[in-house]
């Protein structure tokens, strides 16, 4: 199937992109490496009449131990000695994306930003007819929780936002009103249509910023899914600490491809802060994770089975990262 | 319905029916130019230089594209189509509904229940309803969104038992030809031996029953066709095809023209395994509008299109039992098959005695039961696939084996090597088997895994696992019963001194051009560099039926042989006109007619050639293969009865993760009985291929349906295992020399599916203990299956 015909605009600055998206309005869409967003546009989904791309914006791609361009790809973070070193988590996380021809397309803007995705969302026209269509594209009512009262359970399955959020990252963005910097634990939203609470009309993403101390944080990323490639996240989880002697200092948890966002479990996190660490916070730790985590089936894999994933997750990645949690 | 309870009997059948041609273990030479030689397939560089041209690829002067409107209800009644408004739409050139092109198809005679679009009814979502021609893609959409449909939803049947049981009131059934008040579509019951005696009378008895979701083949080309009325009132038909031959029938039927004025030519094809082995709706569609509009129509699926065409393996639920005596002895089989055959017929007739029927090696069943049950039901028509019909029950007899093994407390190995088929017997239900190297496989396979040292003495979570296959090489029996040859090669050399083969096997990437051009050459002494394939064009190949049922080898071979040796005859006879020498004492040797007595008095290929053409012109000569006659004479006795057999057996040795139920297969040993490896390269191919198939099947790819929708209708989300997934793979050829496949060869494309199924079932019983009873093994299944025998283990620990 072709793509729905739409206009094409190749600026070179930021801001030339950031007036495109002034004038346009809701009737436009940037677009990156275009590897989520063109199968969408196939499939019909919430096509738009404008595409701003951003393959020849310059500034879009730098890459340092404390600023990410959106324009990155995703090959870049995984072959950068830099990030490799600073931000192994960084490159983990990117190297556990979709399919190596894909990552060479694929950029961090368009994976942080990705729309969200379910089984009755992410369809051929004809088979989202046949049920009416949903609410996330055409339709009235969401199909996973019906009457759910006008809320989308879409699920996010962008990655590195995982591993960004367990940094601290934040979120820099540009529109035709000037730059912002927002923090991402503050960006997000767990609703699978509006999806971000704090983006304005025209902001597109510049940049990831990370603070000075995310090099300091011991983090990695696990991913579950069926097969080792291409497949989408049916769960991820990343965790970042700290250790002052054999005591937890500091500690963070992020999980994606359960709710409509990624989501950092601050609360889950903050009793165990100061406890020595070993085996049994490790294993406590994964089930307070686990108990705070809700999935809906609107993506691969039993629900259930990916909610028990995350203790086990939070806990293996732990005694991968340090063997004091193995003890 | 045959019953025999001895050998003699079998002895007796035997000498009714001519004895294999050949002798048991002929006396081939076996130095060849070319046989057995690792050769790379003839299309290899065209397709890998992306220069092969397949059907899509081919553009028409003035070709018009067409779009399928697919249904979006399960089951309908239609009560009207209103397509006013997109014939009026500029861009358009045809509209098409159900009602224009009426008469029923299908692959078997028996089976005559498709149309090219809706008629009256729609029977699964996804099916066609009406279709355009229009200058373009775009247009064509946009036409298709013009059609008004207005239908009565019917209470569609989604559900196996639903399918079985009498209609309820507000019900109606999904065709009118079904006999009784159900949805039952063909129901086979068979018994040989004393079933009810052996299992009554046996040591132990297994007893299980299998869920298996249905799968699709995911071959990369999607369906595609192209037809053209031309001015001299033909019909052309371009078509990715397994079986031109058959689309050619149904086409020359339903659009009521005389064979001869259609003309069906089959383009390069990117894979089928079954799922391009049916006549198809769209091919009648762009033959209708082709015909309307005068011009070519061409049609490309999209993949959700592919996917809701689909023919691929029956979701079915399996009930096995398996009786066993304290020595190890099988005393019987009972399989309880019911195969959702969704919404029409396709080759499920032979489906559902495949299920049965091809239980019956490689191990001798003194008795056995069964019973198949094809139904209806409104999901998309379930088909052949590769293994058709064995893979699901040899998956539950197998994995029933290895219990009854555990129970009796006997070696898998042992008692797999002492039930086995002899070569050149005659079995219960009266398929004759010739070569049989499965002895061969299993020692090859469990030597080399070190399998004793393995098997339950691996650390918790490590696993190995044993699974052995039997499969048809060519079915004896025809489609449309005929005195015609099954397979026809015609030869063409002129003076140029290449050899034109003209064939009309199908090569959908399995290698079969390759596979005749080898057979002439070796049997002409000639380099491969001479032979040219020209394949499946109606108008210029002789009939071959089709590329299913792993026939092409076996009979196209012999067809091709023939051809070469009758070619053969007329290059001695001008060498002895040449050279006065006698026919007898020529040989064809690396490019001459060669005397094995003299060979100064040899005469150089081209030499001889100009002979043979001088006074009569290009020589042309005719190979064909009809199967003898064979099998018992009782209803459905020629279901699964083949001039040969092919036999596997694969150990698989995998780890499971017993916190996350994932299973990662390390390594599997194959080994195949092929009868000759024609091209061992081209053989390896198919098993390594096999194998990766199968173990999509058994641990990632299912159909996953929502009601009448297909979830997953794509390849991101049906999961075919990438290349990361695949286990190192140590695959033995077993060579058991056919005394009547071509140089001795059989199947090797099919048969080498289903034991990797049981293979990892019984490795990941090995590995911690679980019984796999539902495919597919998705970490979320064995992690629920772990838990519930813990929760088992627990209470049975408490309980004492
Ligand atoms: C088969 C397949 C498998 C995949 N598997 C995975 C996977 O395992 N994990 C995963 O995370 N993703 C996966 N993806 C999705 C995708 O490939 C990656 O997420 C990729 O990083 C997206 O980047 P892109 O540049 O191609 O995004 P695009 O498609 O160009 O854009 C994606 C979205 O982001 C928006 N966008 C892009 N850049 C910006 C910006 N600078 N500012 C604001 N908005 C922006 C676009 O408007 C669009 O809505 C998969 C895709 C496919 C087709």
């Amino acid at each position: 199937m072709e793509l729905p015909a739409f206009h094409y605009h190749r600026p070179t600055t930021v801001d030339d992109a950031a007036d495109l998206l002034a004038r346009f309005g809701d009737d436009v869409d940037l677009v990156a490496g275009g590897t989520d967003l063109l199968p969408n546009y196939k499939n019909r989904l919430n096509p738009r009449g404008h595409v701003v791309s951003l393959s020849h914006v310059q500034g879009l791609k730098e890459l340092s131990a404390s600023r990410i361009g959106a324009g990155v790809r995703l090959v870049d973070l995984e072959r950068s000695d830099l990030v490799r070193r600073a931000l192994p988590v960084v490159a983990e996380t990117a190297q556990a994306i979709s399919s190596p021809p894909l990552r060479e397309h694929g950029t961090v803007g368009g994976n942080v930003m990705l729309d969200t995705r379910c089984y009755f969302f992410n369809q051929a026209p004809m088979w989202r007819e046949s049920r009416n269509f949903c609410l996330k594209a055409e339709g009235q009512t969401c199909l996973v929780v019906p009457n759910s009262d006008d809320h989308c359970y879409a699920t996010y399955s962008g990655e590195l936002a995982a591993a960004f959020l367990v940094l601290d990252g934040s979120a820099e963005l540009l529109s035709a009103q000037g730059p912002r910097s927002v923090p991402l634990t503050a960006f997000f939203e767990n609703e699978g249509i509006r999806r971000f609470a704090d983006r304005r009309p025209g902001e597109l993403l510049t940049a990831i910023s990370l603070p000075d101390d995310a090099p300091e944080w011991t983090a990695g990323y696990q991913k579950l899914r069926i097969r080792d490639s291409i497949d989408f996240p049916s769960l991820g989880v990343a965790v970042a600490f700290r250790l002052d002697g054999d005591r937890v200092a500091g500690l963070r948890i992020a999980t994606t491809a359960l709710a409509s966002c990624p989501e950092r479990l601050d609360a889950v996190c903050a009793p165990f802060l100061g406890r020595v660490a070993d085996a049994a916070l490790a294993a406590e730790l994964g089930e307070a994770a686990m108990k705070a985590s809700v999935a809906y089936r609107n993506v691969p894999l039993d629900p259930k089975y990916r909610r028990k994933m995350v203790a086990v997750f939070v806990r293996r990645l732990l005694a991968r990262l340090d063997g004091r949690f193995a003890l | 319905m045959a019953t025999y309870q001895d050998e003699r009997a079998f002895r007796e059948l035997d000498a009714e029916l001519p004895e294999p041609t050949g002798d048991r273990r002929p006396p081939e030479k076996d130095v060849f130019n070319h046989i057995g030689h690792r050769i790379p397939l003839i299309d290899a560089r065209s397709k890998v230089t992306g220069q092969a041209i397949y059907t899509d690829y081919i553009t028409l002067q003035g070709q018009l594209i067409c779009k399928i409107m697919r249904s979006p209800w399960a089951y309908a009644r239609i009560d009207s189509i209103d397509t006013s408004r997109a014939l009026a739409m500029p861009g358009v050139h045809a509209v098409m509904v159900g009602t224009d092109a009426p008469i029923r198809f299908g692959v078997l005679p028996i089976s005559q229940d498709e149309t090219a679009l809706a008629v009256e009814k729609i029977r699964h979502l996804g099916e066609g309803i009406a279709a355009v021609a229009a200058d373009d893609e775009a247009t064509a959409i946009a036409a298709l969104a013009a059609i008004d449909v207005q239908v009565t939803e019917l209470k569609p049947f989604l559900k196996k038992s639903d399918s079985v049981r009498d209609l309820r009131e507000d019900e109606e059934k999904i065709h009118d030809h079904v006999r009784h008040d159900n949805n039952i579509h063909k129901r086979v019951k068979q018994s040989f031996g004393e079933p009810e005696q052996a299992f009554a009378g046996a040591d132990c008895v297994v007893e299980g029953t299998f869920d298996f979701q249905g799968i699709t083949h995911g071959f990369t080309e999607p369906i595609a066709a192209i037809a053209h009325w031309t001015p001299d009132e033909r019909l052309v038909l371009w078509t990715s095809q397994q079986v031109p031959h058959y689309t050619h029938l149904a086409v020359s039927k339903v659009m009521e023209l005389p064979m001869h004025r259609v003309r069906v030519i089959k383009p390069a094809v990117g894979g089928g395994f079954g799922g391009k082995s049916d006549p198809f709706p769209h091919e009648m569609v762009v033959s209708w509008l082709s015909m309307q509009c005068g011009r070519p129509v061409k049609i490309l699926f999209d993949r959700e299109e592919v996917f809701f065409s689909n023919h691929g393996r029956h979701p079915t639920t399996t009930t096995c039992k398996l009786a066993l005596n304290a020595d190890g002895s099988i005393q019987g089989l009972d399989v309880d098959a019911l195969i959702d055959g969704g919404a029409f017929g396709s080759f499920g007739v032979v489906t559902a005695y495949y299920n049965g029927v091809l239980s019956h090696g490689p191990y001798r069943l003194p008795s056995f039961k069964y019973q198949g049950t094809r139904i209806y039901s409104n999901r998309p028509v379930s088909g052949a696939m590769r293994g058709h019909g064995s893979v699901n029950t040899r998956m539950c007899s197998e994995v029933l084996l290895d219990e009854a093994c555990e129970e009796l407390g006997l070696d898998p190995i042992q008692v797999r090597l002492q039930n086995l088929l002899p070569e050149f017997t005659t079995l219960i239900n009266g398929f004759r088997i010739t070569s049989n190297g499965i002895r061969e496989c299993i020692e090859a396979v469990a030597t080399k895994s070190d399998f004793a040292n393995k098997h339950r003495k691996l650390p918790y979570g490590r696993g190995i696992g044993i699974g052995c296959g039997f499969y048809i090489s060519g079915s004896a029996l025809q489609i449309h019963k005929s005195r015609l040859p099954q397979s026809t090669v015609h030869l063409k050399v002129d003076m140029d001194g290449g050899v034109t083969i003209h064939t009309g096997a199908s090569d959908i990437g399995q290698g079969s051009d390759t596979m005749a051009a080898q057979v002439v050459a070796e049997v002409l002494g000639l380099p491969m560099a001479r032979m040219r394939v020209v394949a499946v064009d109606t108008d210029v190949s002789p009939i071959d039926l089709g590329s299913y049922s792993s026939r092409v080898t076996f009979m196209n071979g012999l067809a091709a042989k023939r051809a070469a040796e009758a070619l053969r005859t007329h290059l001695y006879e001008a060498a002895h006109r040449i050279s006065g020498y006698a026919v007898e004492s020529f040989e064809m040797r690396d490019g001459f007619v060669f005397n094995r007595h003299w060979p100064e008095a040899s005469v150089p290929y081209m030499d001889a050639l100009e002979e043979a053409l001088a006074g009569k012109g290009a020589l042309a000569t005719s190979g064909c293969y009809t199967a003898p006659p064979m099998g018992e004479k009782y209803k459905g006795a020629g279901a699964g009865l083949a001039p040969t057999y092919s036999y596997t057996a694969y150990v698989c040795e995998l780890e499971v993760d017993p916190e996350t139920g994932f299973i990662t297969p390390i390594k599997v040993w194959a080994a195949h009985d092929c009868g000759r490896a024609l091209n061992p390269m081209a053989v390896e191919g198919q098993i390594e291929g096999s194998i990766h198939m199968g173990l999509g099947q058994v641990l990632s790819e299912e159909l996953d349906y929502l009601g009448g929708n297909l979830i997953n209708a794509n390849l991101l989300d049906y999961r075919i295992p990438t290349a990361s997934q695949m286990p190192e793979l140590d695959v033995t050829l077993v060579e058991s020399i056919d005394p009547e496949g071509p140089f001795g060869a059989k199947e090797c494309g099919e048969g080498g599916l289903a034991p990797i199924l049981p293979a990892v079932a019984n490795a990941l019983y090995d590995a911690v203990g679980v019984r796999a009873r539902k495919l597919p093994l998705t970490p979320d299944v064995v992690l629920t299956a772990l838990e519930k025998k813990a929760r088992a283990d627990r209470k049975s620990a408490r309980t004492g």
